[in-house]
């Protein structure tokens, strides 16, 4: 039994140990070694790369991911909550509901990010159809900025969101909602202090659940954003192409994991259950 | 006293089957009201039409004079004692009995006296996972008792306990209903709970009402074979219901007064109190005699005679 448990283990750890493991070491070591003058690492040994972080530039660029994947998250949960509420409470058509959710992951993420550009660019498809009808008379920047960033966030992660939560409103007991109606509650109210507070545990992993790849979001910026909006993803891939500092862009990239890694932290310290 | 819930041809059909069908009753006030019945008999329709989880397809519910069809469930003041509680698992046992509080206009705002009367004072900090099936039940009481409710629907509240627990528990109900003086609509499947708790029962089947009645009154003129044998077991002999307790057993065959039919026993079992005896008579009916434990053994195959007196005959029509 335990021989056959070792031998059903042995591809997935030898997969992750090569894929996983064995590029991260690399990545450490990276971040405590010199730059190369064409890209790569030299010696001598540093600590540069770590103090860099701290420099006020970098620091921007790190608030900024932080203010765009919150702002991004906060959104998802605004839409996220009644959508989850009302597919958990949909009865037969739940099913329905949810493929459709997940429908989106049938194509690539790219080609979807690609059909945004072709929605808010100048000749795009809002801006012909309002145009057409009068509303404005100049196309709408509503391309490369900010805007379209998050637009493009919310978008991509919303169903991180809604699966999880979806999963914690469906198991929590009906009667519960009822009880709270029984005693006087109104709908509102009983949203308010009973689903929302029952629903806590999932709605924080659908949020751990976006938040994460949002701060560390490359594609969406660089497209949706036009180069114009640095975060972290665009930073780190700055790094290892352009700039040619390796040790850098380890340095950036850990430094990012680590900071998830704290959040995930947080989350299970509170109770708080599986993210997947 | 007058009526302080009334249900008018309250009919509930869903595609394809009714669930109740034109039921109508008056419950009075601090009456303790049992609707029995086997599972989709209507007996849970019934609450969740009066709590209001339900809008029925006909007919109405009045409560106090007042009928509540616009009414959504937190405007009507009936409380729901749940069958699994549906306490709220992160609030405290305070928090959960205080819940209502904030929307019942003139309640006082005082949980003790509920919390006194439910013994519970020991226990408002802690949250309901920490509960025995008891203090849950008597949380979930509380919490719908203290918003003087002008009904209190009890939803099967005895099934999630523990069987030692449930006749002691429906005891301390009836006295607590007697204490509180707000009628009580007890739903029940069990027989013997709404015997001796209730003021009077509803039985219903299939989604209608089979009969209305005092306990003694369903027990004792059931009208129907499906209300005797619902309320009790009973024999069919020579087209006549007898209760076991009123079916003796006799080796000679008994003149004067008492029906007599010649049978032949087929079992015996011994419960402790009483002796359980299962004769076959002549006209191939099965009966059970109920006798005392130290009346003579009988044998199976034995030959004896079924007696009972003509006055234990339920009159059952049809």
């Amino acid at each position: 039994m335990k021989r056959l448990r070792l031998i059903f283990l042995t591809p997935a750890a030898a997969l992750l140990a090569g894929l996983f493991v064995a590029p991260l070491a690399i990545l450490a070591v990276y971040t405590v070694l010199t730059r190369g003058a064409y890209g790569g690492v030299s010696a001598p040994f540093t600590v540069e790369n770590w103090m860099r972080l701290a420099d006020p530039l970098y620091l921007a660029i790190v608030w900024r991911s932080f203010v765009v994947a919150g702002v991004s998250t906060a959104i998802c949960v605004v839409l996220g909550f009644p959508l989850a509420l009302f597919i958990a409470r949909s009865g037969a058509r739940k099913n329905l509901y949810l493929a459709l959710v997940m429908l989106p992951f049938w194509t690539s993420f790219l080609v979807r990010t690609y059909a945004w550009m072709f929605l808010l660019r100048d000749t795009g498809l809002i801006n012909t159809m309002l145009l057409a009808m009068g509303v404005i008379s100049e196309p709408l920047p509503l391309l490369y900025n900010w805007g379209a960033v998050i637009v493009g966030l919310v978008y991509g992660y919303l169903p991180f969101l809604v699966l999880p939560l979806f999963a914690t409103l469906e198991r929590m007991d009906p009667a519960l909602v009822e009880a709270s109606a029984d005693l006087g509650a109104g709908p509102w109210q009983t949203v308010w202090r009973v689903i929302l507070p029952l629903s806590a545990p999932g709605l924080r992993a659908g949020a751990i659940l976006v938040f994460i790849p949002c701060l560390g979001a490359y594609l969406t910026p660089d497209l949706l954003g036009g180069g114009k909006t640095i975060l972290i993803g665009t930073l780190i891939q700055n790094q290892f192409t352009s700039a040619r500092d390796w040790p850098f862009g380890s340095a950036v990239a850990l430094g990012l994991m680590g900071l998830v890694m704290v959040l995930l932290w947080l989350h299970a310290r509170r109770g708080g259950e599986p993210l997947v | 006293m007058g009526h302080v819930l009334e249900l008018r041809r309250l009919t509930k059909r869903y595609p394809g089957h009714a669930a109740l069908e034109a039921l109508t009753l008056e419950i009075e006030e601090g009456e303790f009201f049992s609707l029995l019945g086997p599972s989709g008999c209507g007996k849970t329709t019934t609450l969740r039409l009066i709590a209001g989880f339900e809008t029925p397809t006909e007919g109405e519910v009045i409560l106090r004079g007042e009928a509540l069809a616009a009414k959504a469930p937190h405007e009507r003041n009936v409380a729901t004692v749940f069958q699994n509680y549906a306490l709220f698992p992160h609030l405290t046992v305070r928090a959960n009995i205080e819940f209502g509080l904030r929307y019942r206009r003139g309640v006082e705002r005082s949980i003790e006296p509920v919390v006194e009367m439910l013994q519970l004072g020991g226990k408002l900090d802690r949250k309901p996972e920490q509960l025995s099936g008891g203090e849950k039940q008597r949380v979930a009481l509380a919490r719908a008792l203290v918003l003087r409710p002008d009904v209190l629907l009890l939803d099967e509240p005895l099934s999630a306990l523990d069987p030692n627990l449930r006749a002691q528990v429906r005891t301390e109900l009836r006295a607590l209903q007697r204490q509180v003086g707000i009628a009580f609509v007890f739903i029940t499947h069990d027989q013997e709970e709404a015997l001796s708790v209730s003021d009077r029962i509803a039985l219903l089947h299939g989604g209608r009402l089979e009969q209305l009645g005092t306990p003694r009154e369903l027990y004792l003129a059931p009208r129907t074979r499906f209300a005797a044998g619902f309320l009790g077991a009973v024999n069919w002999v020579q087209g006549v219901g007898v209760r076991p307790e009123c079916t003796r057993l006799s080796v000679d065959a008994v003149n004067g007064g008492a029906r007599c039919v010649a049978a032949t026993v087929v079992s015996s079992t011994f419960l402790g109190n009483c002796l359980h005896v299962e004769a076959v008579t002549v006209g191939g009916e099965r009966c059970v005699a109920e006798l005392a434990r130290h009346d003579t053994p009988y044998a199976e195959g034995q030959s004896v005679h079924v007696v009972w007196d003509a006055r234990d005959e339920l009159n059952v029509p049809g």
